[in-house]
């Protein structure tokens, strides 16, 4: 599983962080972005980066498998 | 027959559309189902509270995924809707690209992390306000408890000096709720009219054409006291968000101006000393009323997870925010030609509540899985508080339940409740 967050879309309402804090931080300007190296989602955090794909309200996180 | 009857029902309830009274509270639902059914995007006439101009009507939009797609074109929809007491808001009022430059700014003083290191105080300081609301076996929540937290909370963080906060809240509860049905907002506006000589209509109301009179009195002595504010910190400058934002650059180019700074804590004045108040009554408002939902809240809350997708699911529930916006240039959106300077609105409300994008909208289901809700906004403006907000209601909602898990509304005192952007301005609860 690929994650990434498109840029132009994230307007930082942080949901990504709440529900997969591992994954997705925020930068100083309060976007989100996938930590560097975790673009490659390990097994035992999918489930939670899945959600969090669900639950983006501006639909910014793309997960390709 | 009967469905030519529902979309003349529908035409109706646009014509009289006017969410400004505690009245319309009543069905706001219903009708919000009924338009978003039969009239999704509803030509209304307003009564012109917040809109330019006064007459002019201005569209409705109920439906989650038009009321996105509008938000999300800052172009076609400028957030430069209203009239306003000086100058437009910052940023809330501000399109893009400035209104990515001021977000820039303020969007580093309310990241997760910053607010997360204020959840001690907030946790101390609900625990203070609950057990003095409770060591009384009935009492007036929203006094007590949803409107002290989180505002006297915004002070301190902004740095408003804590003896002005009575003088604060009115000022606030002037401009905000001078005929919505909020008890205290009208006393005072009614208190002004008379100072400033402004008759009252047969009903003993102020007329409509003469509300702008008493925002602008009352704008004028906001800027005059945020001026005075910003030069005491300008001698002696304190760890708060005044002092921050006179430190601030604009593109990293140039401080902020003294009218941006002005524009910017008028702002910030009017969005963080009512939202999480009017929310946190609205919710326990529910929670008294709905008895199992409270259990089932009170049986979840030691589960982190289970309460955060709660706290989102009563957001969405519970939205208390009117959208404007203006039309810049002509559109047709989804058949309907919007022409230059319409209005549109969008109702959170409705957005949050439409069958298409939430399954069984009316009820709450609090582990709904997805819950793209609309109660902090969309697109650029979403709510720059939220992350704040959400910690508000996680601690105020869990503290509340630990002590007090059992309630109901008081037989004796109804709810005061009041339109527009919604709230309760007097919850009056006993112990069960």
């Amino acid at each position: 599983m690929q994650v990434k967050i498109v840029a132009e879309r994230c307007q930082g309402h942080g949901m990504c962080n709440m529900v997969c804090p591992s994954v997705f931080k925020y930068d100083d300007d309060g976007f989100g972005y996938v930590v560097p190296g975790l673009e490659q989602v390990p097994a035992n955090l999918a489930d939670d980066v899945s959600l969090a794909e669900i639950q983006c309200p501006e639909r910014a996180i793309v997960i390709e498998s | 027959m009967a469905r030519r009857r529902r979309l003349n029902e529908a035409l109706s309830a646009a014509r009289e559309y006017d969410p400004y009274t505690s009245e319309w509270l009543e069905q706001e639902f219903e009708t919000y189902a009924l338009l978003r059914e039969e009239l999704p995007i509803a030509r209304v006439e307003s009564r012109g509270r917040t809109e330019r101009g006064d007459t002019g009507g201005s569209w409705l939009l109920t439906r989650y995924d038009d009321s996105c797609a509008m938000l999300s074109d800052t172009d076609t929809f400028s957030s430069q809707a209203s009239s306003y007491p000086e100058r437009p808001w910052i940023p809330q009022a501000i399109d893009p690209p400035a209104h990515t430059a001021y977000r820039r700014i303020l969007n580093k003083w309310f990241t997760p992390d910053a607010m997360t290191a204020m959840e001690p105080h907030l946790e101390q300081f609900a625990g203070e306000l609950l057990d003095k609301m409770l060591e009384k076996d009935e009492f007036d929540f929203v006094a007590d408890f949803a409107d002290p937290f989180p505002t006297v909370i915004f002070c301190e963080l902004f740095g408003f000096p804590l003896e002005d906060y009575p003088q604060l809240m009115d000022w606030k509860n002037t401009l905000m709720h001078s005929s919505d049905g909020h008890g205290r907002g009208r006393a005072l506006a009614l208190a002004k009219a008379e100072e400033l000589g402004i008759e009252l209509d047969d009903d003993g109301e102020i007329p409509q054409d003469r509300l702008v009179e008493i925002w602008s009195n009352t704008g004028a002595a906001l800027y005059e006291y945020f001026g005075k504010l910003l030069e005491t910190r300008r001698q002696a400058p304190q760890q708060d968000m005044i002092s921050w934002l006179i430190d601030a650059e604009y593109e990293g180019e140039r401080p902020l101006t003294e009218e941006e700074l002005l524009d910017t804590l008028f702002l910030m004045f009017m969005a963080g000393l009512d939202t999480v108040a009017s929310a946190l009554g609205l919710i326990v408002k529910t929670f008294a009323e709905q008895p199992d939902k409270r259990r089932e809240f009170v049986a979840l809350m030691d589960d982190s997870r289970r309460l955060m997708l709660a706290i989102e699911e009563l957001v969405r529930y519970n939205a208390i925010v009117l959208l404007p916006r203006r039309v810049t240039r002509p559109v047709e959106f989804d058949g309907v030609r919007f022409h230059v300077e319409d209005q549109v609105s969008c109702p959170t409300m409705a957005a949050n509540r439409d069958p298409e994008q939430f399954e069984n909208p009316d009820e709450i289901i609090f582990d709904r899985v997805p819950n793209r809700h609309m109660g902090f906004g969309h697109g650029p403006h979403r709510c720059l508080g939220l992350h704040l907000a959400r910690r508000e209601l996680r601690i105020a909602l869990v503290q509340l339940h630990r002590r007090l898990p059992d309630y109901e509304l008081h037989p004796d005192h109804e709810p005061e409740l009041f339109g527009g952007m919604k709230g309760a301005s007097s919850l009056w609860l006993r112990k069960a």
